[in-house]
């Protein structure tokens, strides 16, 4: 029984060999190799001795037991095996004293994923999309609205020409793909009779209507999702705003120190605030909302903040503020309302 | 206080008010000039309404002169208070049962001046309905009684 589990040591060889075939030839030096009969069931006595000695096995111990097969195959009858190279094991971990095996952890985790990435490909792209980042900036700086990049809007431009007044973009997808079927035996008969008519028609607007999804799509694409909402008048007056805004701004370039000026810079501030798209990163960016807060609504209660909304509404979405607190903007001077009825979701 | 607030008169005035204020906040005032808390609320109207100014347009409408839209809006109890945003009623959760108007006066201006302020953002947002900053302790509570059920 104990020669069986000795060979529990060497993986492939366990299974080929049944009971006592070929054990004697196994080197006298396997022997030490002991420690790994801890998990078989039939361990005894005789094993714990060697257990507490191979705790951290020297290499010296065993130096014998594989310096002639470094790796290679030695045959038994004509059966190939693998041996177990425990010089290799050991350089790459080492056994503690209840026989488990431990891998030398490598400083840098090995994650093969890690290893695919292009690591120069990847800063030029990042270094691509800020230079990208900054462009739109400096572009949409006027409009208020960061999202806006010229091509969008002439996108927009063009869907106008396949809306109608009054309509939103779904209603018009709707009408050119032919409007909603009609459910009802009697209806869809009626329509059978009118489609012959109608085909070469919703032909033509079949394509309209493709051309329209694709710019749809295209804006959607680019985080304008509530763009099937929007009406032909809402296009519309997108796209006067922004003839205001190119004007204005090229009015700044020509005088920037003039009074009127002023005037139009502090309108496009407001409408930067309405639309609550600062991007700034300074400390108090005006054209953010700040808050503070205090747990009871007592005057003498402590105050804390200021935060950003953010940051307000992440704790209120971790249940920091479970049982609310009360909270106000920071320089409005106004009273304390309870966070629980505010969305900060709102003022991000 | 309400002669210092624009006043709607006929469905007409209405439907153009509704359909012409652009990305801007449309607040309608049902209720009567006589009533005393119409009048309070009328005075914090009008006192924000030029804050306001960039945010909101604030008109009044007479509940009996327009018995057309008291009925299509429920006007069962003034002063009401209705929200719009080019064109789309803004819901508001007020913690009262009827989100689609706001019954009372509100308590003081900033309270007033919050809640448009949350509808504008709201509806930026494209949002349909906004919940109101307004402390329910300052909400005029009541009930609603429908018939038939």
């Amino acid at each position: 029984m104990a020669e069986k589990m000795k060979r529990n040591v060497s993986f492939a060889k366990q299974e080929e060999q049944g009971d006592g075939i070929g054990d004697a030839g196994l080197p006298e030096t396997k022997r030490i190799k002991t420690f790994k009969e801890k998990h078989s069931l039939d361990s005894d006595e005789e094993d714990k001795v060697d257990e507490t000695a191979t705790y951290r096995m020297n290499e010296e111990e065993i130096e014998g037991a594989e310096d002639d097969d470094d790796g290679t195959a030695e045959s038994d009858d004509d059966i190939k095996i693998t041996p177990f190279n425990l010089k290799q094991e050991m350089s790459e971990g080492y056994f503690d004293k209840d026989g488990n095996y431990h891998e030398k952890k490598d400083d840098d985790v090995h994650d093969e994923w890690l290893e695919n990435i292009d690591w120069e490909r990847l800063e030029e792209e990042n270094a691509m999309k800020k230079q990208a980042e900054k462009g739109d900036e400096a572009d949409d700086e006027d409009e208020g609205d960061a999202k806006v990049v010229r091509p969008e809007l002439e996108v927009m431009r063009e869907m106008l020409g396949f809306m109608k007044e009054g309509e939103s973009v779904t209603k018009a997808m709707q009408r050119l793909g032919g409007g909603k079927r009609k459910t009802g035996s009697a209806a869809q008969r009626k329509a059978k009779k009118d489609s012959d008519s109608s085909s070469e028609v919703t032909a033509e607007s079949k394509a309209d209507m493709l051309k329209l999804t694709d710019l749809v799509d295209e804006l959607v694409a680019r985080g304008q999702f509530d763009m099937y909402q929007y009406t032909y008048e809402k296009i519309q007056h997108k796209l006067t705003q922004d003839e205001e805004a190119q004007a204005a701004k090229k009015d700044a370039e020509f005088d920037m120190f003039a009074e009127d000026v002023d005037k139009k810079k502090l309108t496009t501030n407001t409408n930067k605030q309405d639309e609550s798209s600062g991007t700034g990163k300074d400390e108090m960016d005006p054209d953010k909302v700040y808050w503070e807060y205090k747990w009871e609504n007592k005057d003498d209660a402590d105050i804390y903040g200021p935060y950003q909304s953010e940051q307000m509404e992440n704790w209120t979405n971790q249940d920091y503020f479970q049982d609310g607190v009360w909270v106000r903007k920071v320089g409005s001077g106004q009273n304390f309302y309870t966070s629980k009825r505010i969305d900060f979701s709102l003022y991000v | 206080m309400s002669y210092l607030l624009p006043k709607l008169k006929t469905k007409k005035d209405v439907d153009d008010a509704i359909k012409q204020t652009e990305d801007k906040v449309l607040v309608l005032r049902f209720g009567r000039s006589d009533d005393l808390v119409c009048m309070q609320l009328d005075e914090i109207l009008s006192k924000t309404s030029e804050d306001l100014g960039k945010m909101a347009d604030i008109y009044c409408i007479d509940a009996d002169s327009i018995p057309v839209y008291t009925q299509y809006f429920d006007i069962t109890l003034i002063p009401a208070t209705l929200f719009f945003f080019n064109g789309q009623h803004m819901k508001v959760d007020y913690g009262t049962p009827d989100h689609t108007k706001f019954i009372g006066s509100f308590k003081t201006k900033q309270d007033f001046i919050n809640l448009v302020e949350v509808i504008c953002r709201g509806a930026m947002r494209g949002k349909l309905m906004v919940t109101s900053p307004i402390d329910s302790r300052n909400v005029h509570q009541y009930e609603l009684l429908y018939q038939d059920i």
